[in-house]
């Protein structure tokens, strides 16, 4: 996935990571088998930077959000892993808002991984708040608490 | 003896350590052609399917 995020970085593709594997670069000890990116869902130049990256390695494009919500998760399983692009959705503002309020953290490896703000990202897991984000909630949370929790809210 | 797990004592010490747990890499999963979705109940029970199915050849293996 590193080789991925690079490229991400290089081409200037707007992305954010969300989901499972930005709360564990926020230092939660999780497992999560796939990779959320929040992209901008019609932003055509990126769509056309994204797809020619991904080109030799998805079968389909990764296409704009449709008129009425269409396609808003996109999954596609490449050699870097399961890649999930949401373009919108319940507990996701707007993404140039939550763009310009998001932070950079490095995976293991130290490559640098532009991700939702840690306010933000509790804040989209508090709207969505599924079962499943209940741990995900309660560690941020308690980041929170701490003082430890960075970035600002957009 | 009631033995209880401390999850609260446990995301402080996550919360303050600040520390990046290494993902390890899931081998032997099942692949899947692009799936693209236009609600999050056709997200999800595409997920619990897929889990299912994982779930049906034993699981994956974890490796570092």
């Amino acid at each position: 996935m590193d080789a991925l995020i690079r490229a991400f970085n290089e081409k200037g593709i707007r992305y954010l990571l969300i989901g499972g594997q930005a709360v564990r670069l926020e230092g939660m000890p999780r497992f999560s088998m796939d990779w959320d990116f929040y992209i901008p869902p019609r932003d055509i130049e990126n769509f056309k930077r994204l797809n020619a990256l991904l080109e030799s390695e998805v079968e389909e494009p990764i296409v704009p959000l449709g008129t009425k919500g269409e396609h808003f998760v996109q999954t596609y399983q490449t050699r870097w892993g399961i890649l999930q692009f949401h373009l919108g959705g319940p507990g996701l503002p707007e993404f140039d808002k939550v763009f310009i309020t998001s932070v950079w953290h490095k995976t293991e490896s130290g490559v640098s991984v532009r991700c939702l703000s840690g306010r933000d990202l509790l804040a989209s897991k508090q709207k969505t708040n599924r079962p499943q984000d209940q741990n995900d909630i309660r560690f941020l949370e308690k980041k929170a608490e701490c003082g430890l929790l960075g970035g600002p809210q957009s | 003896m009631k033995v209880m797990d401390q999850y609260e004592a446990k995301y402080e010490l996550w919360a303050r350590e600040q520390k990046v747990y290494a993902l390890p890499k899931a081998h032997g999963l099942p692949p899947f052609k692009p799936q693209k979705f236009d609600s999050y109940e056709a997200f999800n029970r595409w997920k619990r399917a897929y889990l299912d199915e994982i779930a049906s050849r034993g699981g994956v293996t974890w490796t570092r």
